[in-house]
């Protein structure tokens, strides 16, 4: 075995360049296949990063009516839908796959909300104590809610930065006065979302999902509720999953757990559903794999192509040897041990092709990655398999070769001068 | 006896037409005999000397070489045979280029599965015999013709062969590289090898004990009056 591969690398360093123009197929199939999973495999890891980067792991669920989100701006009260109690969030929060669990209630794009002369559009929320640590806020500036809050219905609210930004630009935001749907608001607190890094925005795609609330959020106690809207409006819940990878379990059961303890059945119009960042930046994943993998099939083509090469050039590299064939056959090499030299010959060169291919697509996705701006990511098991799979490309097509080498007839072999 | 030919015929097809290479030849080879076999062009020595050789089958009759039929032998086990009991010396030394000399003597010990240790071992106790224990590293391009013939032979007795088959051995030599080869063969003769030689020259054949004469496919024992008629 050891020998064959010896004697088949001599073999391949003896005619470098028709061994290399034999490759040439099998290098470029390579090499595109491993630069387009690479370049995924960097889109992913991306998404993955930027989901990790928020930090936050966090779920919502909120309730649908049919399939589609209720937006309590618009709608009427949905009719048979208890209010979430904190019963039903410490249920929650008791999961194994959850950390901590809050409930809130939300209004996008405000248009009742001032300070002084300055419109403030961005998010209203009304959020219980467990909130702003369930979404990773801390409290830079100022103070958190305190339970005193909730009791004694206190008229108070917590900005986070961009908020701040947008209101007060660079003055202190601590003792300002809110108007919101003509009650006043102190502001107690400035807070800011933590990320472990920030998101890498390419798309419009990455921006909606990542930056969704850059308009900035202010928080106000989710009992003040009655007093801005109405009384009875549903809550939603949000939670912290454990792990990233937990997301969508942690979402499933709270959902289940949710629609069950408020008496939400199959049947029932309004149901609430889960939604994490993870499932829509799986479905993210999921398109630039779908759309990438068809890349990866018509680049597949070309190792045909590179494997038909290597046939011809085996077949020729078979008769140029025939008095070499018929030689080994007079001192006793069997049948099959001509075929194995042959395969090993055709392996080694398509292996040999598929080292360098692999070799030149990471530096081309390296090129790539550079000129284009999008991320890469070299994926040692594709790597490997790309390597084993232009080995099996030198078995396949070298059979033909070998089998016909395999069978001369050591006379005629003999014969050839 | 090592080699029995009785009544042996090979017809090679030409299209549908049969063309009759070798006619009833019967001949016996006892053990430690240096036979040559002599004929012009196309008299059929190679074909003869294919079928002694395990390499062809005859059309009819036998060819019993130590005892077993070469008739009808699988082709695996004609490989068998080949390697262990016969040894092969072309007008070509055909050696591997890749390979060394070393490695080209132990070429018909790796295919019969010996140790890598004791293959090495034996080639170069052959590489002594035929005087080239100073060249075993060479590559075949490094050799001279007459070096890369004794190579040959000594690959063609490192299985310690019955029966050493020599087809125009000094052909592509020059006269001194031949000599050498042909005082080699008397050697190994000595040693109890047996020889079957093929050669179209008289001075060579001189060198064997006996020797046949065959032309239009027919095996005559000749005289020295024979052959020079």
């Amino acid at each position: 075995m050891f020998e064959n591969v010896k004697l088949a690398l001599q073999g391949i360093w003896s005619h470098k360049m028709r061994s290399l123009l034999t490759m040439l197929g099998i290098i470029i199939g390579i090499a595109s296949i491993i630069s387009i999973v690479s370049t995924i495999k960097g889109t992913n890891e991306q998404i993955k990063q930027n989901l990790v980067g928020s930090g936050t792991n966090a779920v919502t669920v909120t309730l649908y009516e049919n399939d589609s989100p209720m937006e309590l701006a618009w709608s009427a009260l949905p009719s048979g839908v208890p209010v979430m109690t904190d019963a039903v969030r410490s249920q929650v929060a008791n999961l194994d796959e959850v950390e901590d669990a809050s409930l809130f209630r939300e209004r996008t794009y405000v248009s009742e909300l001032f300070y002084q002369n300055t419109a403030f559009s961005g998010t209203l929320r009304g959020v219980d104590i467990h909130y702003l640590n369930v979404n990773n806020y801390s409290v830079v500036v100022g103070r958190g809610f305190l339970p005193a809050d909730f009791k004694q219905y206190r008229q108070v609210a917590i900005v986070d930065t961009d908020a701040a930004q947008s209101l007060f630009l660079k003055e202190n935001p601590i003792g300002k006065v809110l108007e919101i749907g003509r009650t006043a608001y102190t502001v107690v607190g400035l807070a800011e979302q933590k990320r472990t890094s920030e998101p890498v925005i390419n798309t419009l795609e990455d921006y909606n999902l990542y930056m969704g609330e850059s308009g900035g959020t202010v928080f106000v106690p989710v009992n003040q509720w009655p007093n801005l809207y109405r009384y009875e409006e549903p809550m939603s819940l949000c939670l912290k999953a454990r792990s990233t990878d937990a997301m969508t379990r942690a979402g499933q059961r709270a959902t289940k757990l949710v629609n069950k303890a408020l008496g939400l059945g199959e049947k029932s119009d309004y149901k609430y559903q889960s939604n994490d960042i993870s499932q829509q930046a799986r479905k993210l994943q999921e398109l630039s794999n779908a759309t990438n993998m068809q890349l990866v099939w018509i680049a597949s083509i070309s190792l045909l192509v590179g494997g038909i090469g290597v046939m011809n050039i085996m077949l020729v590299s078979v008769t140029e040897r025939t008095r070499e064939i018929g030689l080994k056959k007079a001192i006793g090499a069997q049948e099959s041990r001509i075929l194995f030299q042959f395969l090993t010959e055709a392996a080694v060169l398509t292996s040999l092709g598929g080292i360098l291919g692999v070799i030149a697509g990471i530096v081309m996705a390296k090129v790539i990655s550079r000129l284009t701006e999008t991320p890469m990511a070299v994926s040692i098991p594709a790597s490997v398999l790309a390597v084993v799979f232009s080995m099996l490309i030198g078995v396949v097509f070298g059979l033909l070769p070998a089998y016909k080498a395999a069978r001369m007839n050591p006379i005629e072999a003999l014969r050839r001068e | 006896m090592l080699l029995n030919c009785i009544d042996v015929c090979k017809d090679y097809y030409r299209g549908k037409l049969s063309v009759p290479v070798l006619k009833n030849v019967n001949f016996q080879v006892e053990s430690g005999e240096y036979i040559a076999i002599m004929g012009p062009s196309g008299s059929g020595k190679t074909t003869l000397m294919n079928l002694i050789g395990c390499l062809d089958v005859p059309t009819s009759g036998q060819c019993i070489l130590n005892g077993e039929d070469l008739s009808r032998q699988s082709s695996r086990k004609m490989a068998i045979i080949r390697n262990r009991v016969l040894g092969f010396v072309f007008q070509q030394a055909d050696l591997l280029p890749g390979l060394t000399a070393l490695e080209n003597v132990a070429l018909p010990l790796l295919y019969r599965g010996t140790g890598k240790r004791e293959r090495r071992e034996r080639a170069a106790e052959m590489l002594r015999k035929v005087g080239l224990e100073d060249r075993m590293e060479f590559l075949p391009n490094q050799l001279s013709g007459g070096q890369c013939q004794r190579v040959a032979i000594a690959r063609a007795i490192v299985g310690a062969p019955k029966l050493l088959l020599a087809d125009e051995p000094t052909g592509a030599l020059d006269s001194k590289s031949g000599e050498q080869v042909m005082r080699l063969f008397r050697q190994l003769n000595g040693e109890g090898i047996t020889i079957i030689m093929i050669t179209h020259s008289m001075e060579v054949a001189r060198e064997a004990d006996k020797i046949l004469f065959i032309r239009d496919g027919v095996l005559t024992e000749a005289g020295e009056e024979g052959i020079q008629s």
